[in-house]
Formats: C-alpha cells, structure tokens, sequence
C-alpha cells in the first residue's frame, strides 16, 4: 500500500499539492525586523499586517495575507503534536523559527490559562526558539530569529503585539493566534525540510543507510506501543518489521495532508502509473484521472467517485483497469484493494439491464444499468435506508465503512444485516469482485428484511404502513436472485418464472382443474389460503404482522392447524367455491419439507394477487 | 541434475491472513496471494524445521529453503482475487494491555487455495525430507496461512512432472503466479471474461534491513509475447494434467 500511495503523490505536481491548504482558524500576524544603523530590532512598526479569518467582509489585502498565512502555517506545523518542540506541555503547534502559533485557550484569560498551575505558554517560549534556530544553517538568519524571539519572549511583550490588533477580542480559545516573520517563503521551506528530516520517521532508534540512503520506521498510520505485546513480534529475529526511506516518508506525509484537505474523492482510485501497463491510444488513465482530480478541487467541487469512473469509463473506451482503490474516513483507512477490471455494467444473458419488474402490485418497474444504480435500486429499499441514505437535499450518503447508529436502523437486525453485508457489496460494486455477493446471501438479506417488514408492519391512517417495503422488496427478490447466481449451469426456472407458474396453478387450483403436486405449490396456496382468511378479520389490527405466526411454523402439520383453528374464527363467513377446493387442498397436503424452505413460495402467494375471491367487488378491495 | 524432482500439490484454508507489514494501526491488510515467504515457512512447518529462535539470526526453515525454486498459482478465485472481509476484535486479558483493550481490525481471506510447485534437489537432505513428508501426508507442525488460527491442509496427492525451462517462440500463456519484468501489452482485443492480475509481493527477505524484498507479480489468462521474455520459465507435463508453462522463482 505506502508504496501505492508514495507513487501517487509523485505523480502530482507541485500546484495540485497546494490546492486546498486550509487556513487556521484565527488570527495571523505579520511580523516584521527593522534595520537602522546596521542594528536590528523591532518595534511598533514591524507589526506590517494582520487578518482575522472570521472577520466579515475582509479586504483584498487582507484575503491575500491569509491565502499566504494559509501556506506559511503548513510549513510551519509539526507532524503531530508529539513532535512538537513544546513537550510535555504541547500548547505551541508550530515547529518553525519564523513562526509561533499558540490556541488562544494557552494565552492570557484563556480557559487553559486559568486553569493552569505549572508554566504558562509565554515562559517557554524561549526553550521553543532554542529548539527551532538549530534548524536554521545560517548564523546570519539565526540573528533575525533571535529578534524575533526575543519580541515575544514574555506575557508583556506578546501582549502588547495583541494590543495593536483590534480584532484580537473576537479570538475564541479553541482558535489561533499566529506570529509570522517576514522572510522569504524559501526559508520557511529549508527549516521544515530540516525539520522534517528529524521528524518523517516515527522514531529515530532504528534508523539505518542502506544504499546510500537514510531507512528508518514509518510514521504513517504506525505505532510502536511498548504497552501492547501482542503487536510485537515475540520471537522475529528482527525489531522493525519494515523500513521505508526519507522520501517514501515524506511523500506519505504529504499524502495524509492532501486527503485530510476533503479535495479528493472518496473512494480514492489510484491508478499505476510505472508500467504495469502500457498508455492505451486515448491516453493514460493515471494521468487523465489526476487531471479530473485537480480540475475539481480548483473549483472546489469534490467530485464523486462515480462521476469520475464514469468519465474515464467512457473516455477509455470501456477498459478500466488495474487501479487500486482507496476507502478512508477523516484520515483513516479503511480499506484499500486492487481492482484489476472495473465492470460498469449489469447486463442479463441477453445483454439487457438488470429488471426489477413489477411482480407483486407495487405500481412500479425499474430498469437497472450499472452498479451505481444497483445502490439507489436495490441497497437503499432492501438495508432500509441505512447502508444508503437518501438526504433532503435529494443526495445520497454511503455508509460502506462509517459507524452506524443502530438507534437509527429501522430494527435491530436490519443494522445487524447492514454491518453483515455491507462490504461484501463495497467489494460488488467499486471492485467488481462479483462473487462477493452470492444468490444466498442476497436470498438471506431479503428473506430477512421481508420478514422484519412483517413483523413490523401496522397500519397507520389505514393503510399497512409497510405494505409498499414488502412489495418493493418482494419484487427486488424475485427479479434479481438468479443475477447474483454465477454458477455456469444456472437453471432457468427462476423465481419469477416460478411465481408465474403459480399464479396460474391457483387458478386452476380454485375450479379443481389441477391437485397440489409440490411443496411449493402448497406453500403458495398456503399463503392465498391465510390471505383469504385474514381478509375476513374484523379487528382493527388487520396488519400483515398477522401473517407472522403461520411462517414462524416449522412443520406443514402445524402450519395446516393453524389455518384450520384460524378457519374456525371465520365459519360463518360466505367463502368462494375456489377458496373452498383450495383450503382443502391445504390442508390435506403433507409434507416432511421445513416450512422455513418454503417461506418465499408462502410469501408470495400472501402478496400475490389473489385468485380466490369470490366476487369482483372483493377483487377490487384486494 | 539428475535428482531433481517439480511437485506440486494444493494448498487449502478456510481463511488466510499474510500481513502486510507496512503499518499496524487502523486496519491491518492482507496480501491476496499466498507469498514465497509464507510458502516456506509452511514447508518449514511440514517438514519439522526450527522457526524465529533468536533475533538478528534467519530462521532455520527459511536458511535451508530460501534457494528452492517455487511457483504459486491460485485456485478458485476470481480473476485473481479471493473474497475477503475485516473482522474486528478485542484482547482485554490484562498481560496483553498494560494501558486498556487492544483493538484490532484485520483483513480476513476466505477460502485461499493455491497450487504449490516446488523444484526439489532430492541430493539435498532437507528437500528429501521434505519431500518423504509431503508424499506420506504429513506435517511435524501445523501448518497455516498468516495466523495459526487459519489452519491449512494439503488437498489430494502430490503431482509429479517431467520440467524442462522453456523460452517460448510463439505467444504463450502461463498458468501461475509470475514476476513481470516490463509493461504487460494489452491484447487488442480482450476476451471475454479474462483478466490480468498485479500484486506486488515478497520473495525473500532484504537480510540487511530485515524486511520483506518485493517484486511485481502478474497472473493473467491473456497471452504473452514472446518478444518481452519472462525469466524462469519451465515447461511442465504429467499425466494427470495439460501441458502447461509456470514460473519458478
């Protein structure tokens, strides 16, 4: 992986690594030495400029000073805070000669500052410059840095800075104040080169020259926690399972910060740019995906993962491959894997798209054509919302790798089937990996989530309030299941095809033209049989939660008492001739089968249109 | 070398984890193919050789094993890959954690297979005794892939051929696992359902730096061009199975 991601900041150019840099919240200020008489010092007037970035309408100068501040503040930053040069206290964030950035928490009527009962942030500024002028070669600059230190070394003297700063009394204490001194840029650049030299590795200890060049441990999502022994090699005969060089070090730092800048997107696809395969005719994929990269984060728009497959898919002539991708959650990965052929498309055998066809009476058909579809047609209505959620503003959020509330699940197994599933689909759909997905697994996910819906089911300003779920999903079942069937001898009875032939075996069934000759055909006269029955309650609660006791049954004789004893409830009712032949059926019907197996035939015939109601008046209602 | 044996035989698990070393924190990655390191310190594991014993020196297996030529070549995947999954989970035990639970979320292969090709010099004792383990099914130590919760099995009996190297004339194709020196030239037209696979993985040890060498790997169902040639190369033929070219390395 670092070596991926080392060759991807390589291959950016020194303009993209700076789009993006975000500024530090507060105040900055400008700093700079006055020359008389061949002496230098500071006074009044070596305050030049200052900006505050919550101040409203800023001028043009202003905005310049805090786009430069905003670049000057990055070369000054340490690594991390444990890199600091203000240990063990860690209240001065920069690690640069010509800077000094303090929270305004630290400072004088600061939070931290009243709380404080060892040293304040202003009685170590000494020890910081001590520490920062010996990454300064020159002794010249190193007088420069002294003046400077020297105008902030105490409460006083940094106070009266602030004091000509009007805006000072607007800094809240989790923002900064920042002093810069006016040097050139390069300077900046040459002390947190030096800096960095020190600092890339995670520790110095096992730093080691090997061909000429400085191999030491890698910073980059890294520990070596003396605390944990099981992450140490017990019995290796090595200390340090790996070591990477200064550059690998520093263009893995460089990459933490650009995707830590929100200006890539996410998936991040990396493509290879040394040789694994040669430039095609239209171009180099690498290049040409970099270039979309940049062109969006000029204009500040975080460009989808998707718009950009898309474009390169259809620049490239369809042939996308061999990139890795990168899956990363406010600087942390979480997944990262190589996808060799990207596949857009979802085709059937007949090279049309994927139909998910209106089967049970939802009002509604949908054509799906490639795997971004497949997120907003099938995960979002099968995970309930919550492994693709759908925002007011009518934009999509993706939970592939995010924590999941389960207070915000719809039930507690629709979060257990969302975290079960979720990356089995991630694998699917960003890395073509089709048989992450088997049929039974998507046969589980929606035998499950059909039965919640079930279980869950009320009816709120009477109607079924998750009438429309099921029947969506029942459609989503049986139209999709044999798709993620990649056996080679695929059967071509599918469960649509199945549900047809029942519909019309039912009919046939109810004028006593054909016997139950299946387990199936039972479970799906079962299920119009317990429709017809429930239809006849007269309680308030006519939910389809009623349906849930019968396809908790195991055994077809328990399943047939309980429609006979619910039968009984409804005696008196005047039933159809059909609804007569096909109970009987039912309930003559035997078989060592688990009803369980059987679960999608019974289901359906519940939801499927109903063949035996007697009148036309009754079929409407249905 | 009138001792020398090529096997292969058909390494199975129901899960597998080869580390990547590069980092430990966040989720800990998995290589997708089973690498030579990892493969010797199976065959270390069958044939009963010493393992880590004392820092700064090479384990034992991998001293006498290091100079086998091998080859891998995946089964049962797709395109090259195997399913895989993170699982996450906590050590609390106190002798583990001195400063509170130890979290770890890790890449998890599910069902890694591999054909293992090994070239035995039997005049060597340790490849002779390897060989005699390997052929009467047995394993002084357990072997298993990256952890040694992921137990593997060897499955069915041992291939011999007849191996010559080869250097072929015409395009050609190679059925195992093979260290790319250049550009791999796409076909101009690339048949249906094939694929070409790159992983970059270990095939030794930097003894000075103590720590993975790495080479590119491809794996691939297009054909090759005999103009960009491929080191190590062997011809292979049994009676069980087609002619077929491999790559030892």
């Amino acid at each position: 992986m670092i070596n991926v991601l080392s060759g991807f900041i390589e291959s950016l150019d020194p303009a993209f690594k700076s789009i993006g840099i975000k500024v530090k919240e507060g105040l900055h200020i400008l700093l700079r030495i006055q020359q008389k008489d061949g002496r230098i010092f500071m006074d009044n007037n070596s305050l030049v400029q200052y900006a505050f970035t919550r101040k409203k309408d800023s001028t043009m100068e202003e905005n310049k000073f805090i786009k430069e501040s905003a670049a000057l503040s990055r070369l000054s930053w340490c690594v991390d805070t444990n890199k600091c040069f203000d240990l063990p206290i860690k209240a001065i964030h920069s690690c640069s000669p010509y800077c000094v950035a303090i929270k305004r928490e630290n400072l004088t009527g600061g939070e931290k500052y009243k709380s404080n009962t060892k040293t304040q942030v202003y009685e170590r500024i000494n020890a910081y410059f001590d520490k920062a002028i010996a990454l300064v070669p020159s002794k010249e600059d190193q007088e420069y840095v002294k003046v400077f230190a020297q105008a902030l070394d105490s409460e006083e003297k940094f106070n009266s800075w602030l004091n000509l700063v009007p805006l000072y009394d607007q800094v809240k204490d989790a923002e900064y104040v920042i002093f810069y001194l006016d040097v050139p840029r390069e300077k900046y650049e040459q002390a947190n080169n030096q800096y960095l030299t020190d600092k890339l590795f995670n520790t110095n200890e096992y730093n080691q020259l090997y061909e000429g060049i400085l191999h030491g441990t890698s910073n980059f999502q890294n520990g070596y926690p003396t605390k944990k022994p099981f992450l140490t090699h017990q019995t290796a005969s090595f200390d340090i399972a790996n070591r990477i060089s200064t550059q690998t070090a520093r263009n893995l730092y460089d990459f933490q910060e650009i995707i830590g800048r929100g200006i890539l997107p996410n998936p991040l696809p990396i493509f290879i740019h040394k040789d694994d395969l040669p430039d095609s005719p239209k171009g180099h994929l690498g290049k040409d995906a970099i270039a979309l990269f940049k062109k969006n984060a000029e204009i500040k728009e975080r460009v989808g993962f998707r718009e950009i497959i898309e474009e390169l898919y259809y620049k490239h002539d369809l042939q996308l491959h061999n990139y890795h991708l990168l899956y990363y959650d406010r600087g942390s990965i979480k997944d990262f894997g190589a996808v060799d052929n990207f596949q857009y498309y979802l085709r059937d055998e007949e090279n049309n798209p994927w139909h998910i066809k209106d089967l049970f009476n939802s009002k509604s058909s949908n054509y799906i054509d490639n795997v971004f579809e497949l997120q907003q047609a099938v995960l979002q209505p099968i995970f309930n919302n919550a492994l693709i959620t759908k925002t007011k503003a009518r934009t999509y959020q993706y939970r592939y790798f995010e924590d999941i509330d389960p207070e915000y699940c719809k039930s507690d197994r629709t979060f257990l089937l969302v975290m079960e599933y979720r990356n089995a689909f991630y694998d699917y759909i960003y890395k073509s990996i089709k048989s992450s997905v088997t049929q039974q697994m998507f046969d589980s996910i929606l035998r499950i989530s059909i039965l919640e819906d079930i279980r869950l089911d009320k009816i709120e300003n009477g109607y079924d309030k998750e009438d429309r779920n099921i029947r969506e999903k029942l459609n989503i079942w049986f139209s999709l299941s044999e798709k993620f069937n990649l056996s080679h001898n695929k059967s071509k009875e599918t469960m649509a095809n199945k549900l047809k032939e029942h519909q019309d075996f039912i009919k046939k069934l109810a004028k006593n033209e054909v016997h139950i000759e299946s387990d199936d055909q039972y479970a799906f006269a079962a299920g119009q049989v317990i429709y017809q029955l429930l239809y006849r309650s007269r309680s308030q609660d006519k939910s389809h939660k009623l349906l849930d006791p019968f396809l908790r049954h195991v055994s077809a004789s328990n399943l047939n008492k309980a429609i006979v004893k619910l039968l009984a409830s409804y005696i008196h009712e005047l039933f159809s001739s059909g609804f007569d032949r096909s109970i009987a059926a039912v309930t003559a019907h035997s078989t060592n089968t688990n009803i369980q197996d059987l679960m999608p035939s019974l289901v359906s015939g519940y939801f499927s249109e109903n063949a035996l109601f007697s009148t036309s008046r009754e079929k409407n209602e249905n | 070398m009138t001792n020398e044996k090529l096997i292969s035989f058909d390494l199975r698990a129901d899960f597998g984890f080869f580390k990547k070393p590069e980092h430990n924190d966040g989720i800990l990655l998995s290589y997708n193919m089973l690498h030579k390191p990892a493969l010797l310190g199976i065959l270390g594991a069958i044939a009963g050789m010493e393992g880590y014993q004392k820092k700064g020196e090479l384990p034992a297996y991998y001293r006498k094993l290091r100079d086998m030529l091998v080859g891998i070549q995946p089964l049962d995947h797709e395109n090259g890959h195997f399913r895989k999954t993170t699982v996450k989970y906590s050590n609390t035990v106190g002798y583990a954690n001195e400063d509170g639970p130890l979290l770890v979320e890790e890449t998890m292969v599910i069902q890694p297979a591999y054909r293992c090709y090994l070239l035995l010099d039997l005049s060597n004792p340790d490849h002779q005794m390897l060989y005699d383990q390997l052929a009467s099914g047995n394993a002084t130590f357990i072997p298993y892939m990256g952890k040694n919760e992921y137990q593997a099995w060897i499955d069915g009996n041992i291939t011999v051929y007849r191996h010559q190297p080869v250097q072929p004339p015409e395009s050609y194709n190679i059925t195992s696992l093979f260290i790319k020196s250049s550009a791999i030239q796409v076909p101009e037209s690339i048949p249906y359902g094939s694929f070409c696979y790159f992983e970059e993985l270990p095939i030794g040890f930097n003894e000075e730096l103590m720590q993975y060498k790495l080479s590119n790997f491809a794996f691939t169902t297009w054909s090759l061009n005999p103009d960009q040639p491929i080191p190590g190369l062997y011809q292979l033929t049994s009676e069980e199975t087609e002619q077929q070219i491999i790559q030892l390395f």
